[in-house]
């Protein structure tokens, strides 16, 4: 039983069929002039363009494909802080972020870069109140991400776009990643410059995203050579690819009323069956959050260890994020939530999606809870991290 | 704000005398083709104006078809009542109000086209603002009857009043048709299909021809300029533009066979333009036009449009040739042609471009070059082999049709 789609998803049979019938029939290079290049172009021109239409963006956004939203949170974020380095060196992002902003960011500040990070409130969200005050004349890039991938906050891209929009010159980047598929956004008419996400986490595969950013903005590249995707990334485009995340995000834009509205009473669920759990706390809200993706902290008890006795009944969760835990023994992201270190070091992420099914949660419940008891009493009180 | 009718009012009627039926006459037709897309459209004609009422269409969604209609001035937008003048009182407010907005000031004028209203125009006028004045909310209304920015208008009629205030500018131009026809050359670039749009907007029906050098051109350029011929159509009024694709191999190599390559491209040209006037002579059409523009390249020098220009008897009219570039990729995107012209393929005049082109030919030496070979036979071929397609608005022809329907399936 898998509890883990926030980390990835397995690829839905019909893009699986779709990306095997590109690689038979539509192979060719892109950008050949002969005719298998003319389709391969077609196809390849026809997919961004239900990319764009699914998005809301088709009237003033373009597409670049990319190999994942890491790939294009750096040529975002990267690009755009370059490209108007000289109005500014002053970025702004949220104390939550994904690793792949968090660590650009980060880079950005080693190369003289001054950034400010904004704290988040109690529903792991920021403030527009927050956002206004940091805004200043040399601001030139804001990212913040629509939905958290650890604990499901989700922030109200329209409004903080708003604000930026109004008080600065800065572009908006949107971290899409665990929203895109899921969540909607409409795009044209609002204030999002740069949005971007992956398509592995939406029945997708995964080496495998876009970057969709507004006609008129344009970036120095971080991959340079054929001038491939507007010359934004260069390298053999790929049919398959782009066609396979055009089909997944069809697929899964269709199913997301019914998913979202499935997804959310399993999660109230799960809730419930954690306030009998004795020190257990939900890091995040229930309302106004992603009911794809639920935290917690479980007191006294690693997360590692709950990990490892739900994979005994298989039962697959995760902590901190899937993408970053070789090295952390905290979660950066309820810390930030919560201010409290003990908290951050004993959160668990269960994370649905439109494949869970009644039963599984059903089998969760009654497993998690004895568990986490048993669990506490063999281990006792003495944790040490 | 929900508007009951759009009342569309004509653009240089003035110039026109006697011809103004004829033009008032082709305006409505076009109009009434265009708007065919809503049933529901009561569409009227009267002696300077359309009045078109919307009975629920979406006025927005009308004035972007009739925005592909050339020889409209303006439209104005409006509310429709019975003929009494509570009825005109009442719904003059909210349509004042709206005027209003943004702290422009409005009078009122009426026109008394039924003569059985109890009061006169003045009257009706001065009754109207009285009402929209002790009624509208405090600071809502701005009247200015010396410099109005804007001029409520009161229509009185025996079934029905109009009341109308937001005038909203149209394309302008002259109805397309009024001034016969033209040949475009239409190349595939930016610059043709803005001089096209320019054309049909002086009121000129418009027909394409194009050259093509297979195998060094490919099918991707022919869709190219299928797509534009497509984007085009929507500004002809029966919606069909017609294109003559012009097999240009053979002659275009013996060019560059027999000239020296810095003439090749002048000498190129003066075939274009050749084989351009044999087709609009079997056409019956005496106008070329096409996309070029002074100083873009070797062959938009005066020079070289004079060399060029020499082979033909018939005008050729350049829109673009005094606009910038940016100014020309404006009008671009505004007529969506803009993302088909920047797809990068090879069009006739860019397959042998030479390394060192003449920016000054001289004319003698063109023709001293032609010499050198038999062109008028090949030119003759050109125009007889000219394929005609016919590319209509709303439905693009997909050369690779095959691939389409794949496309669709996989996605």
């Amino acid at each position: 039983m898998y509890f883990d789609y926030a980390a990835t998803t397995p690829p839905n049979p019909e893009v699986l069929k779709t990306f095997e019938a590109v690689n038979r029939d539509f192979w060719a290079n892109p950008q050949a002039l002969h005719r298998p290049g003319a389709r391969a172009a077609a196809l390849l021109e026809q997919a961004r363009l239900q990319v764009l239409t699914l998005l809301g963006a088709k009237k003033e956004h373009r597409c670049v494909f990319t190999s994942g939203a890491t790939e294009s949170n750096n040529t975002a974020l990267l690009g755009a802080a370059r490209a108007n380095a000289a109005r500014g060196k002053h970025v702004i992002t949220s104390a939550v972020e994904h690793a792949s902003v968090r660590e650009v960011f980060r880079f950005l500040e080693s190369e003289g870069w001054e950034l400010t990070t904004l704290p988040v409130n109690a529903r792991g969200a920021v403030e527009p109140e927050v956002l206004t005050a940091a805004l200043r004349p040399d601001t030139t890039l804001v990212s913040l991400m629509h939905v958290n991938n650890e604990i499901g906050s989700i922030n109200d891209v329209d409004q903080l776009g708003r604000v930026i929009k109004t008080k600065s010159s800065a572009l908006f980047h949107v971290d899409a990643a665990q929203s895109v598929g899921k969540i909607p956004l409409a795009l044209d008419g609002g204030p999002v410059d740069l949005l971007s996400f992956s398509a592995h986490k939406f029945f997708g595969l995964k080496g495998s995203g876009a970057l969709v950013l507004k006609n008129r903005i344009n970036l120095p590249p971080l991959l340079r050579g054929g001038g491939q995707e507007e010359g934004l990334r260069s390298g053999t485009t790929d049919p398959a690819n782009a066609a396979a995340l055009a089909k997944a995000l069809r697929l899964a834009v269709e199913g997301h009323d019914e998913a979202f509205a499935r997804a959310l009473t399993f999660k109230e669920r799960i809730v419930a069956a954690f306030r009998d759990i004795p020190n257990t706390e939900l890091n995040g809200t229930l309302d106004g959050a992603s009911p794809f993706i639920i935290n917690f902290s479980i007191a006294d008890i690693r997360p590692e260890t709950v990990l490892q006795a739900l994979a005994e009944q298989e039962i697959y969760i995760s902590t901190v994020s899937a993408c970053s835990t070789q090295t952390a023994t905290q979660s950066a992201v309820v810390r930030a939530l919560t201010g409290d270190l003990e908290r951050a070091r004993t959160s668990i992420r269960i994370s649905l999606s439109a494949l869970t099914t009644a039963d599984e949660v059903d089998a969760l419940i009654q497993t998690i809870g004895p568990l986490i008891e048993a669990s506490r009493f063999t281990r006792g009180k003495g944790v040490s991290s | 704000m929900k508007y009951d009718v759009i009342m569309v009012r004509l653009g240089e009627l003035f110039l026109k005398g006697k011809n103004r039926n004829v033009f008032i006459d082709k305006l409505f037709q076009t109009a009434k083709a265009k708007l065919a897309v809503f049933p529901d459209l009561v569409i009227d004609k009267t002696r300077d104006h359309i009045l078109i009422t919307l009975r629920g269409a979406d006025h927005e969604a009308v004035v972007k078809r009739l925005d592909l209609v050339f020889g409209i001035h303006s439209y104005a937008l409006g509310k429709i009542c019975d003929s009494t003048l509570e009825a005109i009182r009442e719904t003059a407010l909210p349509v004042a109000i709206e005027a209003c907005r943004d702290g422009n000031s409005i009078k009122f004028e009426t026109r008394r086209g039924w003569k059985q209203f109890p009061l006169t125009s003045i009257e009706t006028s001065q009754r109207v603002a009285e009402h929209v004045g002790e009624n509208a909310p405090e600071g809502a209304i701005h009247f200015n009857v010396a410099r109005p920015d804007q001029v409520v208008r009161v229509f009185i009629k025996p079934k029905h009043s109009l009341v109308v205030a937001k005038v909203v500018p149209a394309s302008g131009g002259l109805p397309v048709g009024l001034n016969g026809r033209s040949l475009l050359m239409l190349s595939g670039g930016l610059d043709s299909p803005v001089a096209g749009y320019l054309m049909m907007k002086r009121g000129l029906l418009l027909e394409g021809i194009h050259f093509e050098s297979p195998p060094y051109t490919t099918a991707r350029a022919r869709q190219k300029v299928y797509d534009l011929a497509e984007k085009m159509a929507h500004y002809l009024p029966r919606g069909s533009f017609l294109i003559h694709v012009i097999p240009f191999t053979k002659l275009q190599k013996e060019i560059f066979a027999s000239v020296p390559e810095s003439y090749g491209m002048t000498v190129m040209r003066r075939m274009m333009y050749r084989v351009a006037e044999g087709v609009a002579e079997s056409r019956n059409i005496r106008l070329l036009s096409n996309g070029e523009s002074l100083g873009q390249v070797a062959s938009q020098t005066p020079d070289s449009m004079w060399a060029i220009n020499a082979v033909t008897d018939l005008p050729v009219i350049r829109p673009v040739a005094c606009m910038d570039k940016q100014e020309i990729m404006d009008i671009a995107r505004k007529i969506d042609t803009y993302d088909i012209s920047i797809r990068p393929f090879e069009d006739c005049c860019t397959v042998f471009v030479p390394k060192h082109p003449v920016t000054a030919p001289k004319k003698e030496k063109c023709e001293l070059y032609e010499t050198r070979f038999d062109w008028a036979p090949l030119v003759e071929a050109c125009v007889e082999n000219a394929e005609t397609i016919k590319i209509e608005a709303g439905r693009p022809i997909a050369l690779d049709r095959d691939t389409t329907d794949e496309i669709c399936s996989l996605l």
